[in-house]
């Protein structure tokens, strides 16, 4: 009996009241979503606590007070009001209701990419909450998870700004696609240079111990401390053209750094190197090394123990290494400016495309460069995690 | 069989000093010793891992004072297992023998006779060895270690980390090796009765120094 007279009582609200500054269709949705909101509010007053209750009137009370006072848009009002009533029961799905509705209309321009991030943040929180995860590590991750946000936030932006069709169209510039093929290949020899040098290096900094070791760990940084385009100075100032190293150079192999590949791939060495090397060195650190002293009393040479035992027991740290010296390498820039604008690498390209013709029209290549990158990448992780994680990663 | 004359060695503020010790063919040595006695430093030494500073150590009348690890056919089986974690526990008996160019056929034959002598039938076909119970991985330790038919057979608390059932389960094995094959062991433990189940001969250290030679009566 109550129901019918609380039903009555919205319907004349909505038939005085609203009518008097609404047209006619948007007081009807209102109505029936009201209405909705209702039944389903008394169901909730006769089931839940009274705690319960009032926090399910207090979240109609902010819905009404921020999307139909404050934005003055009663039809998202309605559709929201009915999404929050029947989800209420359900914590989980409100949560992402509460996220939708902030995303949507809080951070209007930019609501997908937030609300992607912000869901999969709310997923993982959930997923701790179920796993009775201590409350301090929930916060601690979360903090963290603020530098994610950046991170994330700018690289989906730009991957939803275009179309396909513009991606496509950039597809088909042969100066572009002349660049990322000059960046997979130069990026792939740095890193299996730094890979032949980088893992022995790692390897017996990780075994010995001498007087001085200190200085070639801060050695091994340096790269990551040098400013890149000072690093290009410093390598075109030792080997350019007219340099002593650089004549011999080219009067004897006829190489030259300055504007060729080689000067690319000793650039891109010299930056990306630290990353594997210390990922190896910890790699190697962790193996026991009476591992290896067992492999040697059983008849191993020093050799066939680093290539059976050793590697294969840090394979996990090495590529990791691998993927992180890939990366900084493909995406090195600064040096390549000064050492060897031509041949161009997709960065560089890039870079001369901004300052030839602006933002809209460099925007497509960068997305491509974006997707090209991040699929090796998710390859290369697959590889590490799932074919060589099976095999050699154990503890 | 094994002579050692005089060897000593420094590291740091700990020192092995003076040791000598003459042992027989297929004799059975416990040496045993408080923690920070210098056991296992002296059977590392044994083993090649450590070379000394003065002193000389002669396997089978062959002076091997200087020699690798890799080339004094020397089995070393530690406290913990050390089983190689990438590979199964066929990979792991047959490491050693691939190394000294066993033919497949003797390997397969070797293998065999160690799943025998050291009951590993159960397991000898397990891919991963993070599942072997301690006594299990221990035995293939073990069969590992004795795969490369060593001259010397040195144990480095083999049994410390283990339950009380595989404990009793390996020392029983290890008597069993040591009827079977004949093969000289160094055993070094600080627990007196796994000492005195297995010895022929206990010898007691202390501070890097050898104290007392006792046979068994």
């Amino acid at each position: 009996m109550s129901k019918i007279i609380l039903a009555i009582f919205v319907l004349l609200l909505h038939v005085l009241l609203f009518s008097s500054f609404l047209d006619i269709g948007t007081n009807l949705v209102l109505l029936s979503a009201n209405l909705v909101t209702l039944f389903l509010g008394i169901y909730y007053y006769k089931t839940l606590s009274p705690i319960k209750f009032t926090l399910f009137l207090t979240g109609y009370l902010i819905l009404f007070l921020f999307i139909f006072a404050f934005l003055n848009s009663p039809l998202l009002f309605s559709l929201f009001i009915i999404l929050y009533a029947s989800l209420f029961r359900l914590p989980v799905l409100l949560g992402y209701l509460i996220i939708f509705i902030f995303s949507t209309l809080v951070m209007t321009p930019y609501w997908v990419q937030f609300f992607l991030v912000m869901a999969l943040f709310y997923t993982i929180i959930i997923g701790l909450y179920i796993k009775r995860q201590s409350l301090f590590l929930i916060i601690t991750f979360s903090i963290g998870f603020v530098l994610l946000f950046i991170i994330c936030i700018p690289i989906l932006y730009i991957m939803m700004q275009n179309t396909p069709q513009s991606i496509i169209t950039s597809i088909k510039d042969p100066k572009l696609i002349e660049a990322i093929k000059n960046s997979l290949l130069t990026s792939t020899i740095s890193t299996i240079i730094v890979l032949i040098f980088g893992v022995p290096l790692a390897y017996a900094m990780a075994r010995i111990e001498f007087p001085g070791k200190k200085i070639v760990e801060s050695m091994i940084d340096l790269p990551i401390l040098v400013p890149q385009t000072v690093a290009g100075i410093a390598l075109l100032v030792i080997a350019g053209p007219k340099t002593p190293l650089g004549d011999f150079l080219s009067s004897t192999f006829n190489i030259s750094i300055a504007g060729s590949y080689v000067g690319i791939i000793i650039a891109q060495v010299f930056v990306s190197s630290p990353f594997l090397i210390r990922s190896a060195i910890s790699a190697f650190e962790l193996i026991d090394t009476n591992l290896e002293t067992v492999s040697r009393t059983l008849g191993a040479s020093n050799l066939s123990t680093f290539f059976k035992i050793s590697i294969p027991l840090a394979l996990g740290g090495i590529f990791n290494g691998i993927i992180l010296t890939w990366s900084r390498a493909i995406s090195e820039v600064g040096s390549l400016m000064v050492i060897a604008y031509y041949p161009k690498t997709a960065p560089v390209y890039l870079y001369d495309q901004f300052i030839q013709y602006g933002l809209s029209e460099t925007k497509p290549a960068a997305i491509l460069l974006i997707i090209t990158c991040l699929w090796i990448f998710i390859v290369l992780r697959w590889i590490r995690y799932y074919p060589i994680g099976r095999k050699f990663v154990r503890n | 069989m094994l002579e050692i004359k005089n060897i000593s060695r420094v590291w740091g503020n700990f020192s092995l000093k003076n040791i000598s010790l003459d042992i027989s063919p297929g004799e059975y040595i416990v040496l045993l010793g408080p923690s920070g006695s210098g056991k296992t430093l002296l059977l590392s030494t044994i083993a090649g891992v450590y070379t000394p500073d003065n002193g000389q150590i002669s396997l089978k009348g062959k002076d091997i004072t200087s020699l690798p690890p890799q080339k004094r056919f020397v089995g070393y089986v530690f406290q913990k297992n050390y089983l190689f974690p990438h590979m199964s526990v066929r990979q792991n008996i047959i490491f050693g023998m691939k190394h000294h160019g066993y033919t497949k056929k003797e390997m397969s034959a070797m293998t065999g006779y160690l799943r025998n002598l050291l009951n590993l039938s159960s397991i000898l076909d397990r891919h991963d060895t993070r599942f072997l119970s301690g006594g299990e991985a221990q035995k293939v330790a073990l069969a590992r270690a004795l795969a490369i038919k060593p001259d010397l057979l040195l144990l480095d608390e083999p049994m410390s980390s283990l339950d009380y059932d595989n404990r009793n389960s390996i020392i029983e094995t290890l008597k069993h090796v040591n009827k079977e094959l004949k093969l000289t062991t160094i055993h070094v433990t600080h627990d007196i009765t796994e000492a005195k189940s297995l010895a022929h001969r206990i010898i007691t250290i202390k501070n890097g120094e050898i104290t007392v030679l006792k046979t068994r009566s």
